[in-house]
């Protein structure tokens, strides 16, 4: 990962060389600092709106006829604002992001006539998708509010224009951005002079995650093609490199050579697809296996089966060789993933907010450090916490105590 | 440019000509009866277009009672042939008689705009060797 940290005295800032440019404004504004339900994803969805300087129109024109993409993403820690775009016109794009900080107007028209409809599509397409509805709400029943808080904005819980103006009064903030860019020069200087105006209201502060953990039942929705699935998770407030090297260990039925299942535990599961997972927070991760599979029955055995191979580790301990190849592959997808344009983002955006910011080498180190004890150990942890069950699909789906825990 | 609010010579009227022309103007909009009914001057525009539709449907859900009552009540008193008591008679107050037109003519800008943007003109340099 190259990297050239341009701090400027007032601005957070990181710069990555490469060839097409990109700006990207990230805040500390995900949903876990939500103050009302569903807030930070409708201020998402009100990104590149009308503003005092330009209609919502003129910016993707502008964008268009340019040769670059708006966009923004919502985590549960961020909210980031992306210019992709040809480079030279770096002006363009910083004024334009700048705009969108600063004034945009949300219009009540706007609201109604093109930011709820967009919300809608968005969380219907969630609901289609049984994965995604599957970890939503085991986050919500796992870390409740906070962490917890769901990544859509459900049409149940309507949003008051007042509380996203607000919101975004509050997180887009001096004390709570992070610019990333990249590109065959550093920005850094534009970045500041088109944003020097932010408000300095203090950094945004969510309370501390505790790990609570439940069951949640869904229907499949009938009119995809979707399969029964179910997520099966336990949480810790202590998130470390040994649960990154344990789900790469128990793995899943992808492997990295074509047309082979691979040899990890979970691969020689039969009945369904199943995969290990761990989501890493500031606070706190979420462990678990996602299971997919064509009937419910299938579905409860696979699961069983998942669970035993946990609580094997967690009795047996694992083999040093095999421990090894987890390691190596925990470096090399960390590697990928820092590389990446995504990743990049993520790790860097978070960490520089909230000054926290681990160099590869560091978070490498951590996964050499991994040893067949501490992986043992952090597998029997996780057991001893309450299981995080969500299911989708019909009655034959496991319960938790059918799960032999 | 033609849009719901049609053309208007009002942007060119002003200083002692309007002073002149006002009575006239006053006389008239007494005259065409609308306030009689207890109807506002926007109620009267042509609202079968896209655009007024658009603007119709930023009314807040107050505002939009409203004009269908006044709409239903100014019917019913045309079914009788007969004027509201003259307390009931809409006001003179300009923002309550033209309460739609700002949101008009938003939606006549934007519109504008996307026609801007669909039929851009592009300007070529020429280049001198």
């Amino acid at each position: 990962m190259q990297r050239s940290l341009a701090r400027n005295s007032n601005l957070k800032s990181a710069f990555k060389p490469s060839l097409a440019s990109s700006v990207n404004v990230v805040f500390n504004a995900g949903t876990r600092f939500e103050d009302s339900q569903g807030v930070a994803n409708v201020l998402k969805n009100f990104a590149f709106r009308d503003t005092e300087n330009r209609s919502s129109l003129r910016q993707v024109r502008e964008a268009e006829a340019a040769g670059g993409v708006l966009y923004s993403t919502l985590t549960r820690d961020n909210l980031t604002l992306s210019a992709d775009f040809l480079p030279g016109h770096e002006d363009l794009f910083i004024s334009l992001l700048a705009d969108v900080v600063k004034s945009t107007k949300f219009n009540a028209h706007e609201y109604k006539e093109s930011v709820k409809p967009a919300i809608e599509a968005e969380v219907n397409a969630a609901q289609h998708n049984p994965l995604i509805q599957a970890i939503d709400t085991a986050h919500t029943i796992a870390f409740r509010r906070g962490l917890g808080n769901s990544l859509f904005s459900a049409s149940e819980n309507p949003v008051d224009l007042q509380d996203v103006k607000k919101f975004a009064s509050k997180v887009y903030s001096a004390d709570n951005v992070a610019f990333l860019s990249t590109g065959q020069s550093d920005v850094s200087s534009t970045l500041s002079s088109y944003f020097s105006g932010l408000t300095t209201t203090g950094q945004v502060s969510s309370d501390k995650s505790h790990y609570f953990g439940g069951e949640q039942r869904f229907n499949l929705a009938h009119d995809g093609h979707a399969n029964p699935t179910a997520f099966i998770a336990w949480g810790t407030t202590q998130p470390s490199a040994a649960h990154s090297v344990l789900a790469e260990f128990l793995g899943g039925q992808s492997s990295n050579i074509k047309w082979s299942r691979g040899t990890s535990p979970l691969s020689a599961i039969d009945e369904g697809d199943v995969k290990a997972l761990n989501f890493e927070y500031s606070d706190a991760n979420l462990f678990g296996f996602t299971v997919e599979s064509n009937t419910d029955q299938n579905v409860k055995s696979a699961s069983q089966k998942a669970v035993a191979a946990l609580k094997a580790v967690a009795d047996k301990g694992v083999e040093s060789d095999k421990l090894a190849a987890a390691i190596a592959k925990s470096k090399f997808n960390y590697t990928l993933y820092a590389d990446s344009a995504q990743g990049w983002k993520q790790l860097n955006g978070n960490g520089l907010i909230n000054n926290n910011l681990k160099s590869l080498d560091q978070v490498l180190g951590e996964y050499d450090a991994v040893s067949t004890s501490s992986v043992q150990q952090a597998a029997a942890e996780l057991l001893k916490n309450k299981v995080t069950l969500v299911t989708v699909g019909g009655r034959d789906l496991p319960y938790a105590d059918e799960l032999h825990l | 440019m033609v849009n719901p609010l049609k053309l208007s010579l009002a942007p060119y009227i002003k200083g002692g000509l309007r002073k002149t022309l006002e009575p006239f103007a006053k006389g008239y909009l007494n005259l065409a009866g609308f306030k009689q009914v207890g109807l506002r001057y926007d109620d009267l525009i042509q609202e079968e277009n896209d655009q007024m539709q658009k603007a119709l449907g930023r009314l807040s859900p107050r505002e939009e009672y409203d004009r269908a009552w006044r709409l239903r009540r100014a019917i019913n008193q045309s079914i009788q042939h007969k004027d509201l008591p003259a307390e009931q008679w809409s006001e003179e107050d300009p923002a309550q008689q033209r309460y739609l037109t700002d949101r008009i003519e938003q939606v006549t800008t934007e519109y504008n705009e996307r026609q801007l943007f669909d039929n851009p003109e592009f300007k070529i340099e020429q280049k001198h060797h």
